[in-house]
């Protein structure tokens, strides 16, 4: 009897919970009418390329009059997901089961909305889904977007085949007692080819050093020596040797008055490159001319070559800011390579890859494809912070016709894109741009096929798609990786707060 | 009966007085700390606060601080809770009723603790603040009462374990007060010692908050797992702010003591004796209160300018006898917005007191973003506005500044981010959906501040600025305007003062003479035509500008009177030189150039 009872009790729970599960489906409405409308969504989703390894593309419908909303996205097969409300969220299972299902194939999503009492449908979009798959994890450096000040910040990775980010290092953990002692600047991640073994970031002002991580194990370093005008700055990891380029910089702002889309130039008084050999523990110069400015290294990918932005500007030497920040709008930026020979140590001499002056820009940030056939640039007007000018887009040269061309289709016009990667196929483009709203730098992922051919860019994916209406932080500095890091924020923070080991200087001419 | 009266009567008493003096004392500085503070319903903002062990308090806290908006009944609801405190604690600590005014001592601390905030309150960076210390001591009495009505022991030891496990990351500091006042009341109150207990509480206070704040809030720094759940970030430096705070969680941990102790005394004796407690502390509050002068008046400012106020501003800033320069900033602004500037800003003193910060920019952090926006700098504002919302956290005041700034800069995407976190608000709602009006270009060039801007805020494109001074940047700006109307005519015959720029003033003063015959030369244009001349040491144009001025009015007059005075002034002046002008020339322009200019553009 008490058995019986308690039978029909747990029949009833699992009759009911199964109502209200079905009951919370949302099914499709049989009876729409076609609206006629195209629908507009947050983030812009439409006839976007996807791989097919990543997150769900949840996104907010951006309509005031309707009360209700099923997205239906639905493969050539049939088989469909389905989300209900203003906010289409999908499950993470089944969005995974339908794109590894339609490798190199196209889902359409539909948007049905009631308004009053009626059904309409909005014009179908697609999602265009590619053959190849992207790097499962990128990172980034999570932040305000500030001028001077700064609080709490993060480098922080995140799964891109889910919506799970972790922190890598966080200034707020660093600190000591007095709260004075935190909120150091924490940047400039880098891996040595997607790896996540051999990577290095930097730690400003308290306990201020280079964290180099090789083979899961953290080192502090001092990258400043007599012979070089301070610490290292913007990085990157030669991708099979024990060496790191840098750039060093002594960096100003100056202020502009009165333009809604450019409050801020950022300016380096001085800018050499070194690159840093850490076997040895030892600064090698590349590149410190007084007149010239050279910044954003970059490796080519198979590592003989060392590209980087250069820029030309005859100083008095009285007031170096003073006289760059009248001349502001006049400091354009050439893309410059150099042959890099490990074993000797030696360089060969600077090649212009880009003459961007000379077509009156200015181009930063070179990225070469992994395959070596293509170069990523951003091209602004001047200037090499391009994060603060919206006239900022990317450019790509194909270094086999020599010939350049906007990614017009990835690159949103004039939204301040820069700082991009390639994943380590060479498919995607991981950039980051001010297209949402002018100010706040948000991640997204771009399609570069075979063919050489951009495609729409997509934001990257957040279960709540109003993440970044809602979010008082940027995002920067993405960088792909093919592994999570594995090293633990308390390992790091150890290393940082030991001392740091200085470097020693190399004399080219030593050798 | 009577014993229930004796408990009435202290709280009502408590609840009447504390709220008739935060009724006269601390309305601005509630309104204020509620601007600095946020409450949206939105999972950021969630995850922000919920990022360290006892987020719970703050979150809580800055729900009720919300409410301070009205600063009224942000006031009633404070004492509610303070009174409710009391009476907790009473019942907590099975306090008798003759000593019911014991029970008091808690909420009278924390009315102290609010009382003695400084100047951090604009550099604050927990949410929260004016609620959390009482809604932690709530939460720790009502755990304190329900742990000492336990009776089985091994229930009381698991609800120890469970409820600093369970309840650290929620309450952080408050779970290990009550952790100890739990212990305190045990040792003292029992007849057996419970030395089992004792380990257990010791236990969990060292090793809960390192397990927990590693394994639950992994980007927490572990130095501050023992007193997570305060402001401790907040007032780092000013050590005295937090003694109240202290003594409050000093007298909740030994209050069994206490009680244990005055029970012996006669019941009259102990009523004696807990009343005068209480009433000393009483007094003890105003007494204690941080009430530097230019602090009181620039919280009373920036809450009259959150509520649109503006002749009470120019009342405020004008009254203040030695202001720090933000309110002669505000001063300035509000008698330019008047027409007033130049006949009356240099009637009161430009000496300015310094702001007792550590904060090498203490001004520009507080009022730059303010005074920009005023005189419709809105890249400039916006800097400033998140400058101080990054170094501190996000909130109603530097929103609503940022919003309004893009608002004029015609951003609408990141005025609609700002907005709708401010549309999300309880108080901010109506305020965000006026702002969002401006949205519509045809609405935004027909508003009367857009139309300021657009006869200001007049440069080149391209045009940049590189200092850090919001003040000398403004004068700068102001001495370089191409003046074609009175208000831009002012605000450079003002800066040209300021700045003593003779060939400016001179220039923009003949200029204005040219343009309008009939104009009638304000009088500390007149003051500063009659020194310039004078200095000169050209008799002919001395007497042209007499002419100009009006050779009898009271200006030319008072000038020609004390003419030795000026000469030596210019040329050797002694100390009894600068004493007896600012006696006989106090609120002149002469007074101002040739005693108080140094004291200008070092607005930090």
């Amino acid at each position: 009897m008490n058995y019986g009872f308690k039978n029909i009790i747990l029949s009833t729970l699992c009759v009911m919970m199964s109502l209200m599960v079905v009951s919370c489906t949302p099914s499709v409405p049989e009876n729409a009418v076609d609206g006629g409308r195209d629908v507009a969504i947050f983030p812009d989703y439409i006839d976007v390329y996807i791989p097919y390894n990543i997150a769900p593309l949840n996104f907010h419908i951006l309509d005031s009059l309707a009360t209700d909303f099923v997205s239906v996205v639905e493969d050539k097969s049939g088989n469909r997901l389905i989300a209900g409300g203003v906010d289409a969220q999908f499950d993470e299972e089944d969005w995974h089961a339908m794109l590894g299902a339609n490798k190199g194939s196209d889902l359409t999503v539909t948007v049905y909305a009631r308004i009053l009492d009626r059904w309409e449908r909005y014009k179908p979009f697609l999602f265009h889904v590619a053959e190849e798959p992207i790097d499962d994890y990128i990172s980034y450096r999570y932040i305000e977007a500030s001028y001077k000040n700064y609080n709490e910040l993060s480098i922080c990775q995140r799964n891109l085949t889910n919506f799970d980010e972790s922190v890598i290092i966080s200034n707020k953990y660093l600190g000591g007692i007095d709260p004075s002692s935190e909120y150091q600047c924490v940047n400039c991640h880098n891996y040595q080819n997607y790896h996540t073994d051999n990577f290095q970031f930097h730690v400003r002002y308290y306990l201020g050093g280079t964290i180099i991580v090789r083979g899961g194990k953290a080192e502090k370093y001092s990258l400043k020596t007599d012979s070089t005008i301070g610490a290292g700055v913007y990085t990157a990891f030669h991708p099979t040797e024990p060496i790191i380029a840098y750039s060093l910089s002594h960096t100003v702002q100056t202020f502009l008055i009165n333009e809604p889309d450019h409050k801020i130039e950022v300016l380096d008084t001085l800018s050499d490159l070194v690159i840093y050999h850490i076997d040895t523990n030892e600064i090698q110069i590349v590149q410190n001319s007084f007149n010239s400015f050279e910044t954003y290294p970059s490796w080519s990918s198979d590592g003989k070559y060392l590209y980087y932005s250069s820029c030309y500007f005859e100083l008095e030497g009285k007031n170096t800011h003073y006289e760059l920040a009248n001349h502001y709008d006049n400091i354009q930026y050439d893309i410059i390579r150099q042959s890099y020979d490990a074993k000797t140590r030696q360089f060969g001499e600077p090649d212009t890859v880009f003459k961007a002056r000379e077509i009156g820009k200015s181009a930063t940030h070179a990225r070469e494809s992994p395959d070596g056939h293509y170069l990523l640039v951003s091209v602004g007007d001047f200037g090499n912070f391009q994060l603060h000018h919206f006239e900022s887009d990317l450019y790509v040269k194909d270094l086999e016709t020599d010939s350049l061309r906007p990614l017009s289709k990835m690159s949103a016009m004039n939204r301040a894109e820069s700082y991009h990667v390639w994943s380590s196929n060479g498919r995607w483009i991981l950039f980051s741009t001010r297209r949402e709203d002018g100010t706040y730098t948000r991640l997204y992922i771009g399609y570069f096929d075979k063919e050489g051919n951009d495609h729409k860019a997509f934001a990257l994916p957040q279960r709540d798609p109003l993440h970044n209406k809602k979010l008082l932080k940027a995002f920067n500095l993405g960088e792909f990786m093919v592994e999570p890091v594995k090293i633990s924020q308390q390992e790091l923070a150890d290393a940082i707060r030991k001392e740091a080991v200085p470097a020693k200087f190399y004399s080219n001419q030593r050798k | 009966m009577k014993q229930r009266l004796h408990r009435i009567i202290s709280l009502a008493a408590f609840a009447v007085i504390a709220f008739a003096y935060l009724a006269v004392k601390a309305q601005d500085l509630f309104y204020v700390v509620q601007a600095q503070d946020l409450f949206v319903y939105d999972h950021v903002h969630f995850d922000l606060i919920r990022e360290q062990p006892g987020w719970l308090v703050p979150y809580v806290g800055s729900f009720l601080t919300q409410f301070a908006y009205y600063p009224l009944l942000g006031i009633l609801l404070f004492v509610a809770l303070l009174t409710l405190l009391a009476w907790l604690v009473g019942w907590a600590f099975r306090i008798p009723s003759h000593l019911s005014p014991l029970a008091l001592v808690p909420s009278v601390l924390v009315v102290m603790f609010v009382m003695g905030w400084d100047y951090g309150i604009f550099s604050s960076r927990h949410y929260g603040n004016l609620f959390s210390p009482t809604v932690g001591l709530l939460m720790t009495s009502l755990l304190v009462g329900l742990f000492l009505r336990l009776n089985n022991r091994i229930a009381r030891y698991l609800c120890t374990l469970l409820v600093a496990v369970v309840l650290y990351p929620l309450l952080g500091i408050y779970v290990l007060l009550a952790l100890v006042a739990i212990l305190m009341a045990d040792l003292i109150m029992m007849h057996h010692r419970d030395w089992i207990l004792a380990a257990i509480v010791l236990i969990a206070m060292v090793f809960v908050p390192i397990i927990e704040s590693k394994m639950f809030f992994p980007n927490f720094n572990g130095h501050y797992a023992w007193v997570a759940g305060l402001p401790f970030s907040d007032f780092f430096r000013t050590f005295k702010i937090w003694i109240p705070l202290y003594a409050a969680f000093a007298v909740v941990a030994l209050m069994a003591l206490m009680v244990t102790m005055m029970e012996k005394l006669s019941n009259k004796v102990g009523l004696i004796i807990s009343g005068v407690i209480a009433v000393v502390l009483m007094v003890f509050v105003p007494v204690s209160a941080y009430s530097e002068s230019n602090f009181r008046t620039l919280v009373a400012v920036e809450h009259a300018y959150g509520i649109g106020n503006d002749d009470r501003v120019l009342e405020l800033c004008t009254a203040q006898e030695k202001p720090i320069r933000s309110l002669i900033l505000y001063r300035n602004i509000e008698l330019w917005k008047r027409g007033q500037l130049l006949d009356k800003m240099f009637q009161f003193t430009w000496s300015s007191d310094t702001i007792p910060s550590e904060n090498e920019r203490m001004n520009t952090f507080i009022a730059g973003a303010r005074v920009y926006q005023q005189y419709t700098f809105w890249n400039f504002s916006y800097r400033w506005a998140v400058e101080r919302m990054v170094r501190n956290k996000p909130s109603y005041a530097d929103l609503q500044l940022m919003a309004q700034d893009v608002v004029y800069n015609h951003e609408p995407e990141l005025a609609d981010k700002y907005l709708s976190k401010l549309e999300s608000t309880l108080f901010y709602k109506d305020w965000a959906n006026n702002q969002r009006r401006l949205l519509d270009v045809s609405v935004l060039h027909k508003d009367s501040v857009w139309q300021l801007h657009n006869q200001i805020c007049v440069v080149p494109k391209g045009a940049i600025d590189n200092t850090e001074y919001c003040e000398y940047m403004l004068m700068k700006h102001f001495t370089n305007l191409y003046v074609n109307t009175e208000k831009r005519a002012e605000l450079s015959l003002a800066a040209a003062m300021v700045l003593g720029n003779e060939d400016v003033f001179w220039q923009l003063c003949l200029a204005l003479c040219k343009a309008h015959s009939d104009w009638t030369l304000p009088r500390h244009v007149q003051e500063a035509a009659l020194l310039f001349a004078f200095k000169r040491q050209n008799q002919g144009l001395f007497e042209q500008i007499q002419l100009m001025v009006g050779k009898d009015g009271a200006v030319c007059q008072q000038f020609l009177s004390h003419q030795d005075l000026f000469a030596r002034l210019l040329s050797q002046p002694t100390q009894m030189d600068i004493n007896t002008l600012a006696s006989i020339c106090q609120g002149t322009y002469w007074n101002y150039y040739l005693n108080e200019s140094h004291s200008v553009i070092v607005f930090d």
